[in-house]
Parts: structure tokens; sequence; C-alpha cells
């Protein structure tokens, strides 16, 4: 469960302060996941990365109970001179898991063999990709935070990530944005409007999606 | 549509454990983030070889050995305390070098750290905690290849470092406090004024000049006495010997103002943390 209370958040700009998130005041509760719908530049990826704790807000307050992810679709933050298997043991060594347990799960999913013990600068951006999804599946999030895309690598191993993403909705949440009004259809129930800083949400995502259509339009 | 207006009052908020718990909690994550940076600090510092650690001890070394033939050989002086040479330079240089260290692993302990930082429990804090707590085993580590050396190169034996054990052991722990106060600080003025690291670079020269490395307060005479003992690192070294070195026993060093500025450092690092963190700031990368 996610709770966020009169979030304001704004960056410096050349001309003055530009305000992205203007007092958003919204509940994610337990078992419902939602979508969220806004035009490029809305602020989405600034109001996930806030709920997950990436970034902090300038004003208001986040109540999160449960675990939260980071943003999937954007690798997790690795040292490019330790190698895959270092870097794994040092996130669940901050998230309270096992490594070893972590560890052999990542090395199995992600198919990166040998090049565990290599630096992870010398890894191709499919490999960071993999071993950065495979590390989110290791972890037990109970809330899932979906920046526009989800699987990732060749068409077989996306299918390897669907598969076992939607075996993890079974008992965890997702709060994403997406391009695709059809993938926010299949994970979410319902879904909320991003438009000039302020969130709107809806009970149903065809409600959403006809709000943003009208205030996009 | 879901109208969330007055959200404060409309939302129930989950009701806190109780704060001891909590504080328990808290407590245990931070040890969690603090010993995994500790670890992935220890093997990122110097590269990935092992090589990199041999200059912990190489800089030390290179110092004393220099500081050592000015003073004996070329000076033709003795220490001013009862205390061999090397024995009374090692108690200035590794302390002052851990000083120094601090300050600086403190200055860019946020600017080197931005991807890390988006975890959310690691904290720029942590990050402080874990580079003084390793810079400090490192040193204690380095001083126990010294002193070890020194006793089958030299001939030096082991009693010569210790006078009070409780009293050393209490100003060493003085050394790990004064060395968080000024990290904390050093930090929170990096983290507003960038320039400040490079300001620094400049300031530890004359620093290390007038720190007593190479002289005690008492040696001095009374008009560079009283500037001396206007530098905190100066009255930390004094207090270190005075604890650790059997029959000296300096009256020119004051525990109380050692601690009181490490104190206000902290303090004030932490405020300058704490108002950084309420306002949402997000530090850049270095």
């Amino acid at each position: 469960m996610i709770q966020l209370y009169d979030i304001e958040k704004s960056y410096r700009g050349k001309s003055g302060p530009i305000r992205v998130l203007r007092g958003i005041t919204a509940d994610f509760p337990k078992g419902v996941s939602t979508g969220i719908l806004g035009g490029n530049g809305a602020g989405k990826s600034t109001l996930l990365r806030i709920i997950a704790g990436s970034e902090r807000q300038n004003y208001g307050e986040v109540v999160r109970q449960g675990s939260v992810s980071w943003p999937l679709g954007f690798s997790a933050s690795f040292a490019g001179s330790l190698s895959g298997a270092e870097n794994l043991r040092f996130v669940s060594r901050i998230y309270g898991m096992d490594h070893q347990q972590v560890t052999d799960f990542v090395a199995d999913f992600a198919e990166l063999g040998k090049a565990m013990k290599e630096p992870v600068k010398t890894y191709s951006s499919g490999m960071r990709q993999r071993l950065a999804f495979g590390l989110s599946m290791a972890i037990d999030f109970s809330v899932y935070i979906i920046d526009e895309s989800l699987a990732v690598g060749d068409a077989a191993f996306q299918a390897k990530c669907n598969a076992i993403f939607n075996e993890r909705r079974q008992r965890s949440d997702v709060i994403m944005t997406s391009h695709s009004i059809e993938m926010i259809r299949e994970y979410c129930s319902r879904a909320a409007v991003l438009h000039k800083g302020e969130l709107t949400m809806f009970d149903t995502v065809d409600e959403a999606h006809e709000h943003y259509m009208r205030v996009s339009a | 549509m879901v109208d969330l207006a007055g959200g404060w009052d409309r939302l129930k908020r989950p009701t806190p454990n109780s704060s001891m718990r909590r504080f328990g909690e808290a407590l245990a994550i931070t040890w969690q983030v603090v010993f995994a940076l500790m670890i992935r600090e220890s093997r990122t510092r110097y590269g990935k070889s092992d090589i990199g650690y041999l200059w912990a001890i190489l800089e030390p070394l290179i110092q004393l050995l220099i500081l050592w033939a000015v003073f004996t050989f070329m000076m033709g002086r003795h220490p001013p305390v009862a205390a061999s040479m090397p024995v009374f330079l090692i108690t200035g240089i590794l302390p002052f070098f851990l000083f120094r260290s601090s300050v600086a692993r403190g200055a860019s302990a946020a600017s080197s750290n931005t991807p890390l930082l988006t975890y959310p429990q690691v904290k720029v804090l942590d990050v402080i905690i874990a580079r003084v707590l390793l810079d400090a085993a490192t040193t204690l580590v380095v001083a126990l290849i010294f002193i070890v050396g020194l006793k089958f190169l030299y001939g030096e034996p082991f009693t010569s470092w210790i006078d009070h054990p409780l009293s050393g052991v209490m100003s060493l722990l003085g050394l790990l406090y004064f060395c968080m106060g000024v990290a904390v600080l050093s930090s929170g003025i990096n983290r507003v004024f960038p320039p400040w690291q490079d300001i620094f670079g400049y300031v530890s020269r004359p620093l290390w000049i007038t720190s007593g490395i190479f002289f005690t307060l008492d040696s001095l005479p009374h008009g560079a006495r009283q500037y001396a003992k206007l530098n905190p690192v100066a009255h930390m070294l004094e207090w270190i010997r005075s604890a650790c070195l059997p029959g000296f026993e300096s009256d020119h060093y004051s525990v109380v103002f050692v601690l009181t500025f490490a104190t206000i450092c902290l303090f004030i690092g932490l405020f300058i943390n704490w108002a950084l963190f309420v306002a949402g700031f997000s530090d850049e990368a270095s």
C-alpha cells in the first residue's frame, strides 16, 4: 500500500523553477494495480521515481507499506568496476536478502553464465538489462513500478520476462506508465491521468483513457 | 472519479508500530546498508587490484622515512618526548592521514555515489559512516603493520606504544568521533558548495605543518603555541600521544575542546544534511 500526500516537485529551469508535480494526493491500496496516463514531459517518470523512493519530493509525504521496486525499464544502479555477482551481493545486502539465493536465481534467469564474474562495465546494454530485470524478480517486492517497458532482451527472453512477471502479479501490485493503453488494460484495473502537474484518479482504465484523450486533444 | 481533495483527513493513515520498535528496525537497516557499503567501498576504492592497498602503507611509510631522515640525520634532533623517533612520528602521521582522508572522502560521499542514492534505503549519511569506518579499519591495520615491522626490523618493543591501555583506547575512539564529525560537516559543505573539495586540498597543507606531526605543543615557543592551540587537530594528536606514549603527558591539549569541536561539526553537518533531505535536493554526479 502506498499513499501520497500533497506531493510537490520542481526542477531548476533556465527561467526559474519548473513545477512538475503540483500537490498530488493519491491512495494506492493493496491488491489494486494502477496505470498512469500522461503526455510526454507530463512528469510521469518523476512521479514514479518519487513513489519508488529513488528521488525525494520537495514537499509532501509518501507513506509506503511493504517494499517498492525501483522503476523497472531503467536498469538498476550497478557499479561498473564490480562484477555482476558483486553488484547482486550489494543489493541483496541492502534489502536484507540471502545473497547466495539471489545470485543463483539471477544467474539462472538472466543467462549470463561466466559473465557474472566479469565487471559490469564490460557488459552490453542487453546484458545489463537482463541482470537488472532478474534482480528485480529475485527480490520479492510487494509493489512493482514499471516505467514504459517491462520485458527486455530478444523475443524469447521477453516471453520469459512476461511469464515470470505474470506469475509475480498474483501477489504483487503494479503502478505503471506505458505508451500502450493495451498493456495498461492488461495489467491494471484502474488508471489515473497526470495533466498539468495534477493527478486525477479514475475507477476504470476506460474512463481514464477517455479523460486523457479529452485533455490532451 | 475518485475525489481526493482534503486527502490528509480522508485517507486513513497507517498506525505506526511502537516508536522503539521502529527505531530498532531503522537501526538494523542502517547497519545492513553501512556494512554493504563498506564491502563495496573496499572493493572499488583502489580499483580491483589488491596492490592498491599497498599505497595505504606506502604513503605514511614514505612520509615517515623522509621526516625521520630530516630530523635525525640532517638536523641531529631527538623527538621532543621520551619516545623513539619513528614511534613519535607515526603517532602523528597516521591520525593526521585519517583526519585528512575523512574530510576528503566525506566531501565526495554524495557526488560520487549518486547512482547508489537512488536506492531508498541508502542515505548520504550511510555512505559517510561506511567510508570513515573503512578508513579507520584500514588505518588500524596499517598501524599494526608498522608496530610489528618496527619490532622486527628496528627492535622497537611493543611496550613503546602502550601507556595506559584504557586511555589509549579512549583517545582512538575520540579520533573516530572527531573524524566522523568533520566528515559529516565536509559532506554538507561540499553538497551546497562543491569547490570545497579543492579548497580543502590547499588548506590541508598548512594544517599538516601546524598539527604537530613533528613537534609537541610543549616544544613550541609560547607565541607559536598560542596559534597552534587554535588547531583542533593539534589537540587531537597531543591527546593520542599523551594517552599512548609512555612517559609523555602534555598540559597543553584539551579533550573538551576536541570533543566540542567534533560535536559542533557533526551537528552543523547533520543540519545541512537534514535540510537538503527535506527540500528534496538531488546531488549532481561529479
